[in-house]
């Protein structure tokens, strides 16, 4: 009995709120729980731009002419009883997988001293790591690749720092940090790393001589691989855990059940689940009191271990973006958070890293939403984050300027991907590291517009509301039945509208052990956790300039100082200016963090007396163009003393200033 | 001080616990001044010293480094017997967390000693190391220690790695459980950041039979009025431990978020308590004097006795046995939990801290299972030869229906244990 596994993430509701806190939601499993694709014939997976050597199997779904499935039930006798959880399918044993891009060849990389021309495209790990190679022995003079941290299997992770040689050594300097796919299932965020710096070394000017950048561009590498090779992984690594703690290693995965290649949900009829279907059947929505008939949403597959649940302990692991400390779920409540915070080698290799830097900006490209999301993955972190919504919308502005998106305003990581980000690295790089940290996220529903606007003709031309209390309230139809939520609105219209009506598989029976009820069906791999390859350059439309915009925003402390003499008395005084469009630090509060703002020091040289003012004062945080306050000293010192002003601040290269009145 | 912290291994202190009567006099292979402060060497060379006296009860090991490069030690103390260590039912002492505990590693040496010293003239103390393992982790902060011993004797901390480490970070506030970065800067950039705090934890996970945790006090009593931070069967189980003493369980302390115990408690699932010494008047700066150590040392190896008793204990009654028809038999059989707490606290059984009890049946097929209560049964699982048995509250018995097959004047052996109520062997002739 094979243990297999979908591409999606565990499932769990998607809840949009308002500011009142109404809230909307809708089944996961209709929205990041796509189905993988198997090969019915020899074993291998085939998700959309499979190439023409594969065998004639499933089309893929990139493939307009591919019909959308409706056939008939493939009943299961298997032994199952009642369904509780949703964890995500792997697929079988020898399974042959398929890259995204089908068995098409990633570019060449050679080695040279030549910048590598840089195309999107769907990766293996090896691949990306040759091309992470190639790009730093591009420039050996500004770039170096080297190894961080390991992955449960041992595989070390590549990683690529640049700087522009100088007298501060990189080390030392503010430091951005690109994490592509913590999640372990956005391969678009990867890419969207390796494009930010393929960007940085086509072009020096655009990286401040000041500043280190340092990219990871596959930062979960064990399930990013396994997706790039067309395997199947919810983003979690390989170390075997006990999900359900039943003594017993990843003993209930889940099964092909309907045989049509894919491993994707079900539902199973229960009196108290928690979900009903919608008016559009493919969707779920959460069920009310009177609705009926209410369902369980799992993985497909059957009751294994048969303890009365479904595939709730698939083999794997920790998602690395569940692993950090703050808001983290507890693992009994969700395994893949990992036992222990940062329990991980390779999340604590991340956090020590960053800790060791002066890190100024930190970005993870992942997700689906389609959006930059800032910190806050929870409405506890909402408050620590309050004081900076100003800087968030400027750069929410310039995100969208740059992308060519839009997005309703500053969206926190819960409420851009709506559910709470237990353990999310973004909220701990911002809280402690004191980092500007953001999520890009390049895939989402509303991302590929297509080409041909007046060729639309499908049921969800535009949500019905972008208010999730609106939402809520016309969530019913005249026939009584649930309206599926924005988000399963929005991902339907780019199927239906873009992608001819490609990308889902309608549910269909199977019959479980027991006379158990079940639908299998739901999104198709390649759907919305990544998007398929033609869409890939779309997604990736700007964040690399938006991404080098903002570090070449990032703040720059300019420091005047002068001094009067009137015999051995010394008047001193200085100001610091930020010259950068960013401020010098986060605002809020947190006990943890590094300080925020602006430290300037007095060194006085041998023989001299400080009599008024403090060797060393901390200023508030500089906005973008602000200057400070006079800072003055009274000193005691003789003829020809020469004095040193310092001042530091976390996101900036320090300055240091000999004066002699 | 400098008098008071060299080395002095030869004034003899073999401490019995109040109220023993005792006959026989201690097994004094090692004495130990327990008037005095322990440098890291000297810690060291007396925790050799013990573990190479006593082999047939002591294990000395490292669980890690500190950030200074000091040994973490933990000495296994449990009686060599036909149970390994490792699955008895545990007590987890740790001493000198930080400032406010920095005697406990005094304590913590004193209740090994005592232990060794005493347990072949003590009964109860020799049943105890018999039946349960107690581990003493004497010093996880020697850092902060040497630190502080430092400035004690009035010479500035020499700039060293093990006076920069200790300055940082609170390690009662470095666990993961309710750490909070946003109120407290000494909680350290996360949790375990410490490698003295990780080591202990990883030290307890890989202890499932860990069912309580005794750290030292002094602690803040819990707000009256606040919200209870323990289960209600579980303050009641505590409560028989925590009379007439001072030791305190984490209901009645203000356990600081992120501490050993809060962690020790609602991720572990393990008993907590601090005991808290009756030092009198005392400066928070100030350490205790030698005479106050040594009757605080008498107090800390009692309570860790006391809690070693107090761990839930397996025994299994007679079995009755019923022809049902042919080979097919059914047993019936009390299990019953003697000990003062429960084979698994109710927190524990939420975090699914470690397994239930487990009936083993050798010699007879197993064909299912089922568990009385009351004037009903209920199926029990049954992965493979042995039968899950929910968690046995303290003094409390469940009776359990076996259904085997075997031919008859079949003995099969029935073994019954859980990772924190130890095991219990009986055999029944099918007859």
């Amino acid at each position: 009995m094979s243990a297999q596994r979908t591409a999606g993430m565990a499932s769990e509701a998607i809840e949009l709120r308002n500011h009142g806190g109404r809230a909307v939601a809708c089944a996961l499993a209709l929205c990041l729980l796509p189905s993988v694709a198997l090969n019915a014939q020899d074993g291998g997976a085939a998700p959309r731009g499979t190439s023409a050597q594969e065998p004639a199997q499933k089309p893929p779904s990139g493939d307009p002419a591919r019909p959308v499935q409706n056939g008939p039930p493939a009943p299961d006798s298997t032994p199952a009883t009642n369904g509780t959880d949703t964890t995500p399918p792997q697929l079988p044993a020898g399974q042959r997988p398929v890259p995204p891009g089908g068995d098409e060849p990633t570019p060449e990389i050679v080695h040279t001293n030549v910048l590598p021309a840089y195309t999107p495209a769907y990766r293996s790990f090896a691949d990306a790591a040759l091309l992470l190679g190639a790009l730093a022995d591009a420039d050996p003079t500004r770039a170096r690749k080297f190894e961080i941290g390991a992955t449960y299997d041992g595989r070390r992770v590549p990683a690529i720092e640049i700087a522009t040689p100088g007298p501060t050594p990189p080390a030392e300097r503010p430091t951005v940090f690109l994490f592509g796919a913590l999640d372990g299932h956005s391969l678009s965020g990867a890419e969207a790393v390796l494009a930010t710096v393929h960007m940085v070394l086509a072009a020096p000017d655009k990286l401040p001589s000041d500043v280190s950048l340092i990219a990871v561009p596959w930062a979960s590498p064990e399930a990013l691989d396994a997706i790039a090779k067309g395997g199947v992984s919810d983003g979690a690594n390989s170390r075997p855990v006990d999900d359900d703690r039943d003594g017993a290693i990843d003993e209930d995965g889940p099964d092909d059940l309907n045989d049509d290649g894919f491993i994707s949900q079900m539902l199973i009829e229960d009196p108290s689940g928690p979900w009903v279907r919608c008016a559009d059947g493919r969707f779920l929505a959460p069920a009310g009191p009177l609705d009926q008939p209410r369902y369980l949403l799992v993985p497909e597959g059957r009751d294994d271990d048969h303890d009365g649940r479904y595939n709730e302990d698939p083999p794997g692991g920790v998602i690395l973006d569940r692993n950090f400390p703050l808001a983290r779920t507890s693992p009994w409540t969700d395994p893949r958070c990992g036992t222990l915070p940062l329990s991980e080698p390779l999340a604590r290799a991340y956090a020590d890293l960053v800790l060791a830097r002066r890190a100024a900006l930190v970005v993870v490209a992942q997700g689906n939403h389609g959006t930059l999301a800032t910190p806050g993955g929870s409405a506890a972190l909402a408050p620590l984050f309050a004081a900076d919504r100003a800087l968030y919308e400027r750069i929410t502005h310039a995100f969208e300027s740059a992308t060519g998106r839009s997005q309703s305003g500053v969206l926190t990581l819960r409420e851009a991907s709506g559910a709470d980000r237990p353990g999310a690295a973004l909220d701990w790089f911002a809280a402690v590291a004191g980092a500007l940290s953001l999520e890009i996220a390049p895939w989402g529903p509303r991302v590929d517009h297509g080409g041909d606007v007046t060729a639309r003709d499908a049921r969800y031309q535009q949500p019905p509301s972008s208010d999730p209390a609106r939402a809520q309230d016309v969530a019913r139809t005249l026939s009584g039945k649930r309206e599926p939520c924005e988000t399963s609105r929005a991902w339907a219209a780019w199927i239906d509208n873009v992608h001819s009506g490609v990308g889902f598989t309608n549910w269909q029976p199977v019959e479980l052990a027991g006379g158990v009820k079940g639908l299998v069906g739901g999104f198709e791999p390649w759907t919305i956790l990544d998007p398929p390859k033609e869409s890939l350059p779309t997604a990736l439309r700007g964040v690399p300039e938006f991404v080098l915009d903002l570090v070449g925003s990032l703040p720059r402390v300019e420091l005047a100082a002068d001094g009067k003499r009137d015999g051995e008395l010394v008047r001193l005084r200085a100001s610091v200016k930020n010259s950068g469009r960013l401020p010098t630090g986060l605002g809020g509060a947190c006990a943890a963090r590094r300080e925020s703002g602006v430290a300037v020091e007095l060194v006085l040289p041998a023989g001299a007396r400080l009599l008024a003012g403090d060797a060393r004062v901390d200023l508030p945080r500089l906005a973008g163009e602000e200057t400070s306050r006079e800072i003055a000293w009274l000193v005691l010192a003789p003829a020809g003393s020469v004095f040193e002003v310092r001042t530091s601040a976390p996101w900036c290269a320090s300055v240091a200033h000999k004066v002699q009145p | 001080m400098r008098a008071a912290v060299a080395i002095a291994l030869l004034a003899a202190s073999a401490l019995a616990q109040d109220g023993r009567k005792l006959t026989m006099a201690p097994d004094r292979r090692v004495e130990l001044d327990l008037q005095h402060y322990y440098t890291s060497a000297e810690l060291k060379v007396a925790l050799n010293a013990l573990a190479t006296a006593y082999p047939e009860l002591l294990r000395l090991e490292s669980m890690g480094k500190s950030r200074g490069g000091e040994e973490l030690w933990v000495m296994t103390v449990a009686k060599q017997g036909a149970v390994e260590p490792g699955s008895r039912p545990a007590v987890f002492v740790a001493g000198a967390l930080g400032r406010d505990d920095l005697y406990g590693t005094e304590l913590a040496l004193a209740t090994i000693l005592d232990f060794a010293q005493n347990n072949a003239r003590d009964a109860a103390l020799q049943q105890l190391l018999e039946r349960a393992t107690v581990y003493i982790a004497p010093c996880i902060n020697p850092d902060l220690r040497a630190k502080v011993f430092a400035q004690l004797e009035g010479s500035p901390p020499s700039p060293g790695p093990a006076v920069e480490a200790s300055a940082e970070v609170d390690f009662e506030r470095n666990f993961p459980q309710q750490w909070d970065p946003v109120q407290y800067a000494s909680s350290g950039p996360y949790p375990l950041s410490a490698p003295e705090t990780r080591a202990t934890v990883e030290f307890l996970l890989g202890r499932p039979n860990v069912a309580a945790l005794q750290s030292f006090g002094p602690w803040h009593a819990r707000e009256a009025g606040s919200a209870p931070s323990i289960a209600a069967s579980d303050a009641e189980a505590c409560k028989a431990l925590v009379a007439n003493a001072r030791l305190l369980d984490v209901d009645h302390i203000a356990a600081p978020q992120g501490s050993l115990l809060a962690f020790g408690y609602e991720q572990l699932g393990a008993f907590s308590f601090a005991f808290a010494p009756d030092w009198g008047p005392l400066a928070s700066t100030e350490l205790p004097g030698g005479d106050s150590l040594l009757r605080a040392s008498q107090g800390a190896s009692a309570i860790t006795a006391k809690l070693g008793r107090s761990l839930a204990r397996l025994e299994l009654g007679a079995a009755q046995v019923e022809r049902l028809k042919g080979d097919q038999w059914q047993v019936r059989v009390e299990l019953t939990n003697a000990g003062m707490l429960p084979t698994l606290s109710a927190r524990g059984v939420e975090r699914l801290a470690c397994a239930s009890p487990r009936i083993a049946i050798e010699g007879a097929r197993l064909i299912d299972a089922a568990l009385v209560a009351g004037e009903r049964t209920q199926a029990l699982t049954k992965p493979g030869s042995t039968v899950a048995v929910p968690d046995i509250a303290p003094q409390s018995s469940r009776v359990v229906l076996l259904f085997v097959e075997a031919p008859a004047e079949t003995t099969v052996k029935l073994t019954a244990s859980s990772p924190r109520g130890g095991s219990a062997a009986a055999e029944v002739v099918l007859r």
